[in-house]
């Protein structure tokens, strides 16, 4: 009995276990209900985003901007789309098509420059020690605008070694009431190769 | 040895899967990937490598001499253990310590089977104050659609896009409308400018308006794919860009309703709502790193609430649900979030069972040898 029971028990494990193995298929539609996001945990909105037409919305998006008014010249290579809201411009390179760069203008210190240098090195999934972010923070490159005025540069690519794919150089432009970020995406070898159109961009910059 | 099991044996096949001989090297295969596999993680990744030597049936090396992967050989092995306990096993009082040992084993290897084909692997992110329902899958996307309503819940219809075939079109019921799926990459680059101007117009909330593909990463959650998709609906056709790491979904107007598209990690609805209520972390004295981390969350299950903390060793259980503090992150406002780790496997108390089961053949074989050589005194 015990032997028969065995045998019983073996045989029947192995015909559903082959049968599971043959149907194993992930279903291609599927349908679910997900619990909608509340106002306060919706991920932030970036300017080139926001596309609405509802003029209350359209207030409490730009009561976040501070204006300035600023003029600049495009560098050679480069082209602009005009930006809404904080961003006030954004550009693309015609012969590095990963590049990406943005002008975002914010009220107050908006978070400060280790904050705001330390969110862009998470951004490339860059781990550094904490004295080499030190040491950065208190090395920036200067560059100045054409009134004269003091940008402070952030090259993380020099931090990066050859392996990581996406570089960042940020800049910081500290004005009275407002701050200015100059932000260069892309490929790590096309960021490093268009930083001296972004340096003249940013030597370009002239407050009306 | 009754008839009909020297009749078994005479079987050819039946010959050859019961041999000792199989059992062996079946084993010492084992013991080389193992080891293979392992060292190959370091150059091609945890997943790669996985997927290569554990997951599969077989794998090619050299680009053309094909090996038996791990799901193969465990097969064979156990079909070895399956035929073995039908022809060769001795099946007496006196051995029923070794009898449950091997029924042991065998548990062991459907457990196995059933956590390979059952278990779900994903994650949810949450912030403070934060409700969801759903967990993301590390590296599987689906193609999402759901209205644009004030409810609490979106009625949220998907594609899995690990499973189509190119132009292979889909029927939405919910919308009414056909998806057909022009051009897919499993990972790609996006711009918002095109890099001819004679390119058509694609609809895209974040301006995307020209997708290339990129080769892909080795790890695979870094892959962020991008895909053009036709929308039929009414004889009108809607063409749209949607890219893997769009925050927001793109909206059309099907009719006099809005619906949402996005490009996003395949979720898994829950059982609950887990709402993060605050989250702790210590740094190492002087560092950035972490030191620990842990997560108070609320479960709220059909009206019932339990408040529980979720840490390193102290995971979360609930039914066939396993969370795990995984990780944590910044985000671009500075505000922290939680990562949980969500294993569902509703098989997770096999491999405990087949523990346990294992370990009573071996106490009582231990009692009956004991038991038989206090007899022979």
């Amino acid at each position: 009995m015990f032997k028969l029971t065995c045998h019983r028990f073996i045989i029947a494990a192995f015909v559903p276990l082959a049968f599971c193995a043959a149907c194993d298929q992930a279903p291609k539609i599927t349908q679910y209900r997900e619990l909608a996001p509340t106002k306060n945990s919706q991920q932030p909105v970036l300017p080139q985003q926001q596309q609405t037409d509802n003029p209350v919305l359209e207030k409490i998006l730009n009561d976040s901007v501070a204006e300035v008014d600023l003029r600049w010249d495009v560098p050679d290579g480069w082209m602009e789309q005009k930006g809404s809201g904080m961003r006030l411009a954004s550009f693309t390179s015609d012969s590095q098509p990963s590049i990406q760069t943005t002008i975002i203008s914010l009220g107050g210190m908006a978070g400060g420059v280790e904050g705001n240098v330390l969110r862009w090195m998470r951004q490339i999934n860059l781990n550094i020690t904490s004295e080499k972010v030190t040491k950065f923070l208190n090395e920036p490159e200067i560059v100045e605008t054409q009134s004269g005025e003091s940008v402070e540069i952030f090259d993380l690519t020099q931090l990066q070694d050859s392996s990581m794919p996406d570089g960042l150089i940020g800049a910081i432009w500290r004005l009275n009431t407002k701050t200015l970020f100059f932000k260069m995406t892309g490929d790590r070898s096309a960021v490093q190769e268009e930083k001296p159109r972004l340096i003249q961009l940013i030597n370009s910059l002239k407050k009306l | 040895m009754s008839p009909w099991r020297k009749k078994l044996l005479r079987n050819p096949l039946i010959k050859f899967l019961a041999s000792i001989r199989i059992t062996v090297v079946c084993l010492i295969w084992l013991f080389i990937l193992t080891f293979w596999g392992t060292l190959a993680q370091v150059d091609q990744g945890l997943f790669v490598a996985q997927e290569r030597f554990f997951n599969s049936w077989t794998f090619l090396v050299f680009d053309f001499l094909p090996l038996p992967g791990g799901q193969l050989t465990l097969w064979i092995l156990f079909l070895n253990l399956l035929v073995n306990s039908l022809v060769r096993f001795v099946y007496r009082w006196s051995h029923s310590g070794i009898t449950v040992i091997h029924i042991g084993l065998l548990l062991y290897f459907i457990s196995a089977f059933i956590t390979f084909h059952v278990a779900e692997e994903s994650n949810v992110t949450l912030k403070e104050g934060e409700s969801k329902n759903v967990s993301q899958s590390y590296f599987d996307w689906e193609l999402s659609f759901w209205p644009q309503t004030d409810e609490n819940y979106h009625e949220v219809t998907a594609i899995n896009l690990s499973e189509f075939q190119d132009a292979e079109q889909f029927f939405i019921e919910p919308l009414s409308a056909e998806i057909e799926v022009v051009e897919y990459y499993p990972n790609a680059k996006a711009y918002t400018a095109k890099p001819r101007a004679d390119l058509k117009d694609y609809l895209n909330v974040s301006g995307i308006q020209y997708v290339e593909s990129a080769p892909l990463e080795k790890e695979p959650e870094k892959n962020f794919p991008a895909g053009i998709f036709k929308v039929r609906h009414d004889n009108k056709v809607e063409e749209l860009i949607l890219y893997g790491k769009e925050i927001n979904p793109t909206q059309i107007k099907l009719n006099e309703d809005t619906y949402n598209l996005q490009l996003r990690r395949k979720r898994f609805e829950l059982p609950f709502v887990i709402t993060l209520n605050k989250f702790e972390k210590e740094m190492h004295p002087g560092t950035e790193t972490a030191r620990a981390f842990r997560s108070f969350v609320t479960i709220e299950h059909a009206d019932v609430k339990r408040d529980t903390k979720i840490f390193m060793n102290n995971p979360l259980r609930f039914k066939d649900y396993t969370l795990y503090q995984a990780s944590y992150a910044i985000n671009q406002k500075g505000e922290e979030l939680s990562t949980l780790a969500v294993v569902k496997n509703s098989g997770r108390l096999l491999p405990y069972i087949s523990c346990g089961v294992v370990t009573f053949g071996l106490i009582l074989h231990f009692i009956l040898m004991a038991f038989g050589r206090f007899k022979i005194r």
